[in-house]
C-alpha cells in the first residue's frame, strides 16, 4: 500500500473499565506507524502498551475545558511485528472508547511532527492549522470526543478519510482520521455529529514520513518495469506518491558489468517510455595501460617515430672550455691554445701581430718574433711600398744577414743628434732585415698610393730610411716635417734646399750644386 | 442475533466462567457484526463495588476465530478489565457505574470472523456476578 495508507485496525468500547485490550486482526509490518487513540473521562496519566511492541509513545494527551471527555493519542513506530493485542489504560477507571490503527510506512526515526488541541460547542469542530515540516510528506491523524454519546460522527474534509468509526455508540463515541500529505504543507480537519449542538474536543497528530526505499504491491498501470537500482527505487517513489501499488522488481542474477553508455542508453530509453532493451555483456577485453593509450595517441600526430640515428665511431670529446678557449684568443688577443693533434707550435700572438704594425706606423723597431728571424723595420717596409707607389724599383729585399741587434731608441737619438749639431754622423750599419708580413705592406701601399705628392712630403719626413730627389730641380724644394733620414740630392740642383722641421739625418748632395740648402733654419755650406 | 445469560454465582479466585459452563457464550457468527458481554457490579454476596480498588477484580474476554468449525485458530478480539470498588461515568464523579461491559463491533475489521466466544475470568478474589451476553 502507499505510504501512510491505513492498513487494518480495531475498535471497542468498555464501561466501567480500568482498562481494555484491542488486537489487530493480523500481523503488522515492520515500517508501519502503530496508532491508538482513547476518549474517557480522564486520561491524564493515561498510556497504551501491547504485547509485542512494548510502550507507546504519546502523541498528544488533552485534558478538555468542556464537557466533553478528555481524548488521547499514542503511537509506536519503528520496526514493529507479530499481531499485537493493545492495552489502553486511562488515567482512571470509566468508560473507554477506543481505536487502533496501523499505517502503512516508511516513517522517520522520530516521527511526530505537529500536534494540536481543540475544543469548541457545536454541531461541528474544525482543528486549529497546523504546518508540518516533513521533508518527503507527513500522515496526518485526528480523532474526537463528545459530550453526548450515541450520536453519529463523520468526517468530510478534503482529503480525509475516516478509519475507524464507532459510532453511534451508547458508551462512547469513537473516531480516528487520516490524511497522506505530500508535499508537507499546513493542514485543519472538521469534525460534525449527527446530534444537537454539543460539547466536542478534536486532537491532531501528524507524522513525517521517511524516503523510500525498496518496493511493495503490484505494479503501477502507467509505469513501466524499471531496472534495478536507484531507478527503481525513484520509481517506486513516485508510485507510492500516486497511491498506486508498485512491485519490486524480480531479483536478478548477477549481471555482468554494464559500460556506462550502456547504463544511459537503458535510462534514456526508461525515460521516454520505450521497453529497456539489455544491452549486450562487453566481451572481457584485455586491459589497456594507460601508456599504451598514450603512445599511439602521440604517434598519430607526430607523425612517425624517428629511426634511431646509426651509431658513429667514437670521437673524442671536446669539452666546452676547450671551444670557448680557442675562440677568445682570437677575440680578444690573447695566447691561442694549441689543440690536440700537432705538436706544439709557438704561440703567434695577435698582439705581436698587431705591434709590428704599430712599430712599422711610428718607426720602432719590430719586435722579433721567431728567435731566428731578424727584425723588420715597419719603416723598411713602408719605404718599399713608397718606391712602388712612385715607380721607383722596390729596393730588394736583402737576405738579411745573421740576426743583427735591434736599433734602440737611443741609437736612434744619437745618430739624429750629430745631424742637427752638424757633428758627423755616426755610421750605424743598418740592418736590413728580411721583408716579413709582405701581405700586410701590400695593403698600405694601397692605402698611400691614391695621395701621391702627400706621401712623398709625409714619407720623406716620417720614414726613416734615406729619401732621394731626381730629376731637375729648378726650384727651391721644400722638405717638410721631420727629416731624420739621409737625403740624396741627384742630378742639377741649381736651386737652394730647405729642409724644414728637424733634419737629423745626413745629406749628400750630387751633381753640380749652385746654392747652399738649407736645414732646419741653419744653413750649411755647400757640401763638397 | 443471539442472547445468553450469566446466572448469579459467587466464583472462587480465579474462576472462569467460559462455553463450557454457559454455551452461549459461543456463538457462530453469520451476519451479526457486534459482541455484547455484560456482568453486573453490585450483586451477591461478594460485589465488585466492595473488592479492593487495586486489583483487578475481573475481566471480560471476547475471542474470534475463522475456523468454521469453530475449534482451532481463537485469537484476541477485545477484553477489558475492572477492578473493586465504586466507578463513575463522569469527571464529577457523579454518576456511578452499575456494570462492567465490553462491547466489540468486529465485522468492519475482522471480515473472515466464523466463531466468537466470550469469557469471564476472576481475580484473586471471590466475587459474585450476574450479567449477559449479545452476538448482534
Amino acid at each position: 500500500m502507499a505510504q501512510g495508507s491505513p492498513l487494518q485496525g480495531n475498535k471497542g468500547t468498555a464501561i466501567g473499565a480500568t482498562s481494555m485490550t484491542l488486537a489487530f486482526p493480523g500481523a503488522v509490518t515492520g515500517t508501519s506507524l502503530l496508532v491508538a487513540t482513547m476518549q474517557t473521562p480522564n486520561t491524564v496519566g493515561g498510556s497504551v502498551s501491547d504485547n509485542v511492541n512494548g510502550s507507546y509513545s504519546t502523541g498528544i494527551n488533552h485534558s478538555t475545558t468542556n464537557t466533553a471527555d478528555d481524548i488521547a493519542g499514542f503511537f509506536k513506530s519503528g520496526n514493529v511485528s507479530g499481531t499485537p493485542t493493545v492495552t489502553i489504560t486511562p488515567g482512571g477507571a470509566g468508560n473507554i472508547g477506543a481505536t487502533i490503527e496501523e499505517y502503512a510506512g516508511p516513517y522517520l526515526a522520530s516521527p511526530l511532527d505537529q500536534t494540536g488541541a481543540t475544543d469548541a460547542n457545536g454541531t461541528s469542530i474544525t482543528s486549529g492549522s497546523k504546518t508540518n515540516t516533513g521533508a518527503n510528506g507527513d500522515l496526518c491523524v485526528s480523532s474526537l470526543s463528545t459530550a453526548t454519546k450515541s450520536t453519529t460522527l463523520s468526517n468530510s474534509t478534503s482529503g480525509w478519510t475516516v478509519d475507524q468509526n464507532n459510532t453511534p455508540n451508547a458508551t462512547e463515541d469513537a473516531v480516528v482520521g487520516s490524511r497522506i500529505q505530500v508535499p508537507a504543507a499546513a493542514f485543519t480537519t472538521t469534525w460534525s455529529t449527527s446530534g444537537a449542538a454539543m460539547d466536542m474536543s478534536v486532537i491532531v497528530m501528524s507524522f513525517k514520513f521517511a524516503p523510500l526505499g525498496g518496493t511493495v504491491g503490484a505494479p503501477h498501470p502507467r509505469l513501466f518495469r524499471a531496472p534495478p537500482g536507484y531507478l527503481a527505487l525513484q520509481l517506486a517513489y513516485l508510485s507510492a506518491q500516486r497511491y498506486q501499488a508498485y512491485a519490486p522488481p524480480p531479483v536478478q542474477a548477477a549481471a555482468a558489468p554494464l559500460l556506462a553508455v550502456g547504463r544511459l542508453i537503458r535510462t534514456v530509453t526508461a525515460r521516454r517510455g520505450g521497453a529497456s532493451v539489455a544491452g549486450p555483456a562487453p566481451a572481457a577485453a584485455p586491459p589497456i595501460l594507460s601508456r599504451e593509450r598514450l603512445v599511439p595517441t602521440v604517434a598519430t600526430p607526430r607523425g612517425k617515430a624517428r629511426a634511431a640515428p646509426p651509431a658513429g665511431p667514437a670521437t673524442p670529446p671536446i669539452t666546452a672550455r676547450e671551444r670557448l678557449v680557442r675562440l677568445l684568443p682570437l677575440v680578444r688577443g690573447r695566447a691561442q691554445v694549441a689543440g690536440p693533434g700537432p705538436a706544439a707550435q709557438a704561440p703567434t700572438t695577435a698582439r705581436h701581430t698587431l705591434k709590428r704594425v704599430v712599430t712599422g706606423l711610428r718607426g720602432r723597431a719590430a719586435v722579433a718574433t721567431a728567435p731566428s728571424r731578424a727584425p723588420v723595420l715597419g719603416r723598411h717596409v713602408l719605404r718599399r711600398v713608397v718606391a712602388l707607389v712612385r715607380g721607383g724599383r722596390a729596393l730588394a729585399a736583402r737576405p738579411g744577414p745573421a740576426a743583427a741587434a735591434p736599433t734602440t731608441a737611443r741609437q736612434r737619438l744619437v745618430r739624429s743628434a750629430p745631424a742637427l749639431r752638424g757633428r758627423a754622423q755616426v755610421a750605424t750599419a743598418l740592418v736590413r732585415p728580411p721583408l716579413v708580413a709582405r701581405g700586410f705592406v701590400r695593403g698600405v701601399v694601397r692605402v698611400v698610393r691614391g695621395a701621391l705628392a702627400r706621401l712623398e712630403a709625409f714619407v720623406a719626413v716620417v720614414v726613416a730610411t734615406p729619401a732621394k730627389v731626381t730629376g731637375a730641380v729648378s726650384a727651391v724644394n721644400t722638405l717638410v716635417g721631420a727629416a731624420t733620414a739621409t737625403y740624396t740630392v741627384a742630378g742639377t740642383a741649381a736651386a737652394a734646399y730647405v729642409v724644414a722641421g728637424a733634419a737629423s739625418a745626413a745629406y749628400s748632395v750630387s751633381g753640380a750644386v749652385s746654392a747652399p740648402y738649407t736645414v732646419a733654419g741653419a744653413v750649411f755650406p755647400v757640401p763638397t | 442475533m443471539s442472547s445468553f445469560n450469566i446466572p448469579l454465582t459467587t466464583l472462587p479466585a480465579h474462576a472462569v466462567i467460559d462455553d463450557s459452563v454457559i454455551a452461549g457464550l459461543k456463538q457462530q457468527v453469520a451476519t451479526e457484526s457486534q459482541f455484547d458481554l455484560v456482568v453486573a457490579r453490585n450483586v451477591g454476596t461478594a460485589p465488585l463495588d466492595g473488592l479492593p480498588a487495586g486489583l483487578t477484580a475481573i475481566s471480560l474476554v471476547a475471542e474470534w476465530t475463522a475456523d468454521p468449525a469453530g475449534v482451532t485458530g481463537w485469537q484476541d478480539g477485545e477484553s477489558a478489565q475492572t477492578s473493586g470498588g465504586p466507578i463513575f461515568a463522569d469527571k464529577a464523579q457523579t454518576i456511578r457505574i452499575e456494570t462492567f461491559e465490553i462491547h466489540w463491533p468486529f465485522r468492519d475489521n475482522f471480515p473472515l470472523v466464523k466463531w466468537i466466544r466470550g469469557r469471564v475470568v476472576v481475580g484473586p478474589n471471590s466475587v459474585s456476578v450476574s450479567g449477559s451476553g449479545d452476538l448482534i
